[in-house]
Formats: structure tokens, C-alpha cells, sequence
């Protein structure tokens, strides 16, 4: 009979076989597609922006082609931020990374981050090139700032 | 014959500019002064076009022997004001006390007193923003109003009054003559919009006076000395060895460069190069519950000085931490992902005050002379117990933020404020130069910039560079005002 321990041991063996095949055949542009369309699901998209994206970071080479593959191993799985064990965070740093960057690439920010409306990219982030284009800096005092 | 110059500057950053702007009051109207630069002068222009702050890169003037330590250089004219982040906090009283007041390190030759005019006369020419109050005491108010907290730093400052300020930056707050408002760019090493203090963009009239004599892409090999007094200095000038002479020399090549020089001119102590050092900084990244950051008008937009000053200096490095108020810089996972939380997250550095360690060290290369050499063999006890009190200090910090969870602690590679190398004190001994950073054997040359802290203080370096600056011109010309 398998017991509660060894049910366990072949469920994480069995998603640590998927992860493995999922590392072996990803591909670094498929990987930040998921893990866009799985963080940020309640967003509308656009699909062509976003493989776009996915394309320019990928060459970018901002993360290692290594932490992509992770991430697409990792797939649709959902790490918290209450699991704090080193490979989920790794996980959800490298996840948020992408996120972040692709927020900060495309028009949600600067549109007041309304998630009624298509989201769309804009061209990649260049820090430089759109310097004062920050929509979370206050540049007037309201009350006690 | 070799030319004769009244007085050499070796170097075109802070510590150079701010000597030349003093001396040249005192200097008379027909004053020859030659200014000696390794590089070019790389224009804001070509700066932005090419993405560098320097045409030099690094590698081509120093060595890095741990490459998990870094060390920034800047090479051109303006030194590390091109790439510096505009930061302006004063040393606390304390730092300059260590020995006498906690019991630990060593004091500085001079006091927090000595320096608070000259401190002022740098926040004016810098054009400083900064807090209406002040953690340090100070005789006139900051030329600029303070920049907006965000929402993180206003709680910290509702919570904590006497322990969270507005920054003490040249990220302008309003325009000046020269430069806009800071927009909270994020990048500030190469400021897109020319935000910041840099000596190109506020200090250049100096060099352009009458008297003096720029020369750029004329790297400094030594400095010559007779008869127990600098003598003058070889440099290049292309393919050329150029000899020249001067009843006083000044170096102003930084804490990395200025023992690399003298170590090439024979100039010898014990403690030359040794103490190579900087504070420890950790980068703290903590998720919030219902507040939102990034909302404050710089890019660092709070100073948090709770963990400073205070008998805890007995046993641990003291802290200074900045609020990295800027979701642009380095591309980090700035954001959250989860719907309407995006922003509920703050940067943090911790920056640790070190004692220096003789085992860190500027050399020599042994290959190629021309270059300097860095070892850097780790922190002192004193700052990695002050580092590992980070959760306490969260902790603490958790009375004014609702802190939902630590995402990341990690060590940061440099807080770029390279000091320590031609220690200043009292004692031959024990030091190289003295309180008015003159060399102790060779009274007519002077050692300028932060190679002459004994310690790092946890506040940035660079206004107390040119307030020492000030200070060490008006020893010079004591009694000729
Ligand atoms: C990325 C970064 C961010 C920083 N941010 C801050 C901050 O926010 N606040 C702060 O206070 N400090 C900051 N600093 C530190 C600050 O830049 C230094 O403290 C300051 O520049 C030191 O001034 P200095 O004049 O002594 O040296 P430098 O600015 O380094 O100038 C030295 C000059 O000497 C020249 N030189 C060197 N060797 C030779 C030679 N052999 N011959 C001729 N010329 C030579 C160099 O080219 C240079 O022009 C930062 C530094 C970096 C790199």
C-alpha cells in the first residue's frame, strides 16, 4: 500500500520529472509568455506585444537563458510569497523581473493602470530614452509628503 | 628646463575642483597653476550617445583582484562626479569620534566643527536639497527645499521624527542656472535629463580661469622630490615624458589613484595603499500591505539615520539606510505582480560604517606599473555585526510599515565611496598626512580626497571630500585672507 510519505515522494518525483522534461525542451521566449499570462491573467493582453516582448528580452540576455528555462519548467505552478524556500523565491524574484519589465515596457502605468482596458507594448524599457516618463513620482506636495 | 608652475593639481573630481575654487581666491593675478587629467573631457552629450560616463574604461587603469568586490572609476574630466548619484549627507559628529566616544576605530585629527562652515559653502555651490530639520546640527538652512517623501518614508517620518529625513542630495529640487529638476529617472550614474551636481555642469569656470592651465589625457606617473620637498611631477602626453616643476603639488587622483601614485614615486609609510575601504551595503527588498511606493520625487527618497548615531557604535557599524524610491533602475523585480498591488513593495540599502582592514589594499600591478591593483579581503567584524542585525532592524522599521514579508536581503557589490588609502592623523607614525592633509614628510604636498578617512563614516563621502578640500586651501593661505 503506498503510504501518505511515499504518496508524496512520487507526486514531487513526478513534478520533478515534468519540471525536467518542461527545462529540457523550453525555450526562453516561451517561458516569459507564461509567466506573463500566468501573473498578470486578470490583464487583457495584447498577444502579438507580448511574444514581441518576449522576444526582446530574450534578447536582451537581462536573465540568463538558465533562470528562463526555470521558469518555464516551473509552468502554470504558483509559488507564494508565503513559501519562502530558496527555490521558490528564486522563482518568483525571476518571475516579478519579468513582470516588472514588462509593465514598465508597455502602456499600463502610464494609461493609470486601468485593468479594463488592452494593455499594450509599447517597445522595450530603456531607462535612458524615456528618462522623465516616471507616473508614480509626485513632483507636488498634496498633504504631509 | 623643465616648466615651473606656482602649484600642480593632479585630478579634476571633487576634491581637486573644490581645492582649485578656494585657492584660486588666495592665489595672486599672475598665479601659474597646471591641472594634470588622465582623461578626456566626454561631454553630457557623448556621455548619453554612448551610454558611458567615461570614454576610459576601468580595466584600462586598475585591477581588480576580487571580483566579487567592485570598485567604480570614472576617468575624465570631473572624476566621479559624472557618474556619482548626487547623494550630499554630512559625516555625523560621531564619525569623527569613534575612538574617543564609542571606544572603537580611530578618531579623525579634526572635529564635525572644523568642517560645518566649509560644509555649508559646498551645499551652497552644489546647490543641495535637504530636510528643513536636520540629523546633524547646522548653522544655515539647505540652498534647495526638500524633495516629497513617498508614502513609505512619510509614515517612517510620522513614526520615527528624529530618525527619518528628506535626502540630502544635488538631484535638484528646482532648477538651478545650470540644471533642471530632478524627475526620478532612476539612472542616475549617467543622469539623463543633467539633474545632478557634476563639476562639468557647476564647477568647470574654475578650470577655465586665466591662470591656469588644463591639460587632459595627461596621466600622472609620480611625483619628483629633492631635498625632502615635492619637487614637481612626471606625466604623459601622448608618447612623451613630460617633466614638470612646482613649489606645491596637490594631489586630487582619489583613494584608489592617490597611493597608486605615490607608491610609483617611492614615497613610502607602512600604512600607504593599506585600508582600502568603504561601508557595507545589503539591499533589502520588503513587501508592504496597503502602501504604495515609488511615489517620492527622487530617486532615493528618504534617509533613514534610526540605526546611527548612538552607543550601539560600541559594539556594531552604525547604518544609514536610503529608500530607493525609482522602479527604473537595474531592471530588478520591482514590481508586484498580484492585481492593484504592484507598488506595495520598497527598496532599501543599509549602509554599514567599516573599520579599515590593512589587508585591503591599492598596489601596484607588477605587470604593467601603470595600472593600480585592488585586493579586498572582506569587511570588518564590526560591520558584519552590524549587518546582521538587519531582521531587528526591520523589525523595528515594521512599527511604522505594515510589512507583509521580506522578499530578498542581499549584499550589494559597492556603495562606490572608495576611501581610506593615505590615512590622515596626527602621529607620523601612524599616518600619512595630517589634519590639513598635508604629507607628513613633504610639506609642500598635499594629498587631498577620501584616501585620508580613517573610517568610513555611514553617510556618503563626497561633500566632506570638498569641504576638506576648503579646508586644507584655507590652512595653506592661513593669515593671507
Ligand atoms: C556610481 C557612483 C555613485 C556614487 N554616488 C555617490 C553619492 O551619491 N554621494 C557621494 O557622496 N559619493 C558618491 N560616489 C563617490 C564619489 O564619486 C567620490 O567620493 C568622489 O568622486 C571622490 O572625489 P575625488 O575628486 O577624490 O575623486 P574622483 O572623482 O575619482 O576624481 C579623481 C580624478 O583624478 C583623475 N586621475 C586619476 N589618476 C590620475 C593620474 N594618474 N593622472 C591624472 N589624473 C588622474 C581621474 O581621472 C579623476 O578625474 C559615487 C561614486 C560612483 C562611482
Amino acid at each position: 500500500m503506498l503510504t501518505r510519505r511515499g504518496f508524496l515522494l512520487s507526486l514531487s518525483a513526478g513534478v520533478a520529472a515534468f519540471a525536467g522534461v518542461r527545462y529540457a525542451l523550453s525555450s526562453g521566449e516561451g517561458a516569459i509568455v507564461t509567466v506573463l499570462q500566468k501573473r498578470l491573467h486578470y490583464l487583457i493582453l495584447d498577444d502579438a506585444g507580448v511574444h514581441a516582448f518576449a522576444k526582446d528580452l530574450a534578447a536582451s540576455k537581462m536573465i540568463t537563458v538558465g533562470k528562463l528555462r526555470l521558469a518555464a519548467a516551473a509552468g502554470l505552478l504558483n509559488f507564494e510569497p508565503q513559501s519562502m524556500n530558496l527555490l521558490n523565491t528564486m522563482l518568483r524574484q525571476g518571475e516579478e523581473h519579468i513582470v516588472s519589465t514588462y509593465l514598465l515596457s508597455s502602456d499600463f502605468f502610464l494609461r493609470g493602470a486601468d485593468v479594463t482596458q488592452k494593455v499594450s507594448y509599447m517597445g522595450f524599457y530603456d531607462p535612458f530614452a524615456y528618462a522623465c516618463r516616471n507616473s508614480f513620482a509626485r513632483f507636488t506636495l498634496d498633504t504631509d509628503g | 628646463m623643465p616648466p615651473h608652475y606656482d602649484t600642480i593639481i593632479v585630478g579634476t573630481g571633487f576634491a581637486s575642483a573644490f581645492f582649485l575654487l578656494r585657492h584660486l581666491e588666495y592665489a595672486s593675478p599672475d598665479a601659474k597653476i597646471l591641472v594634470l587629467e588622465r582623461g578626456r573631457l566626454d561631454s553630457k552629450k557623448w556621455q548619453l550617445e554612448n551610454r558611458a560616463t567615461s570614454s576610459i574604461p576601468a580595466h584600462n587603469v586598475f585591477v581588480n583582484k576580487n571580483l566579487d568586490k567592485h570598485w567604480l572609476t570614472s576617468p575624465g574630466f570631473g572624476g566621479n562626479s559624472n557618474c556619482w548619484w548626487g547623494g550630499a549627507t554630512r559625516m555625523m559628529p560621531g564619525d569623527f569620534q569613534l575612538q574617543s566616544r564609542y571606544g572603537v576605530g580611530i578618531d579623525w585629527p579634526l572635529s564635525y566643527d572644523d568642517l560645518e562652515m566649509h560644509y555649508g559653502v559646498v551645499e551652497d555651490v552644489m546647490s543641495v536639497s535637504g530636510p528643513v530639520d536636520s540629523p546633524m546640527p547646522r548653522s544655515k538652512p539647505f540652498p534647495q527645499p526638500p524633495h516629497i517623501f513617498s508614502d513609505p518614508d512619510a509614515r517612517l517620518k510620522k513614526h520615527f521624527p528624529e530618525g527619518w529625513f528628506h535626502p540630502a542630495t544635488t538631484r535638484a529640487r528646482v532648477a538651478t542656472a545650470s540644471r533642471p529638476a530632478c524627475c526620478a529617472s532612476g539612472v542616475c550614474e549617467l543622469c539623463p535629463v543633467d539633474a545632478k551636481f557634476t563639476i562639468q555642469n557647476g564647477l568647470a569656470s574654475v578650470f577655465h580661469d586665466p591662470r591656469v592651465t588644463l591639460l587632459l589625457e595627461a596621466p600622472v606617473d609620480g611625483i619628483e622630490t629633492a631635498g625632502g620637498r615635492a619637487s614637481g611631477v612626471v606625466y604623459r602626453q601622448g608618447d612623451r615624458t613630460v617633466h614638470a616643476e612646482a613649489d606645491l603639488v596637490v594631489l586630487g587622483a582619489s583613494a584608489l589613484f592617490n597611493p597608486h601614485i605615490l607608491l610609483r614615486s617611492n614615497i613610502q609609510h607602512p600604512l600607504l595603499g593599506k585600508r582600502l575601504h568603504e561601508q557595507m551595503p545589503v539591499d533589502v527588498c520588503l513587501d508592504l500591505k496597503g502602501v504604495k511606493a515609488y511615489n517620492g520625487s527622487t530617486t532615493i527618497s528618504g534617509n533613514g539615520y534610526l540605526f546611527y548615531e548612538g552607543e550601539h557604535r560600541r559594539d556594531h557599524a552604525a547604518c544609514l539606510i536610503e529608500t530607493w524610491n525609482a522602479p527604473f533602475a537595474y531592471g530588478r523585480n520591482a514590481f508586484r505582480s498580484e492585481r492593484d498591488r504592484w507598488t506595495e513593495r520598497v527598496f532599501m540599502r543599509f549602509m554599514f560604517d567599516d573599520l579599515p582592514r590593512d589587508d585591503n589594499t591599492v598596489t601596484v600591478n607588477a605587470a604593467n606599473p601603470q595600472l593600480a591593483e585592488t585586493r579586498f579581503n572582506g569587511y570588518s567584524d564590526y560591520a558584519l555585526r552590524g549587518a546582521a542585525l538587519i531582521p531587528k532592524m526591520v523589525e523595528t522599521l515594521a512599527q511604522a510599515l505594515p510589512i507583509e514579508g521580506i522578499v530578498s536581503v542581499l549584499t550589494g557589490a559597492t556603495t562606490a565611496h572608495i576611501q581610506g588609502t593615505v590615512v590622515m592623523g596626527d602621529d607620523p607614525a601612524s599616518s600619512i598626512v595630517d589634519r590639513h592633509l598635508i604629507h607628513h614628510q613633504y610639506r609642500n604636498l598635499l594629498v587631498l580626497g577620501a584616501s585620508a578617512f580613517p573610517t568610513a563614516a555611514p553617510a556618503y563621502p563626497s561633500v566632506t571630500v570638498s569641504a576638506l578640500s576648503l579646508w586644507a586651501a584655507d590652512h595653506l593661505h592661513e593669515g593671507q585672507a
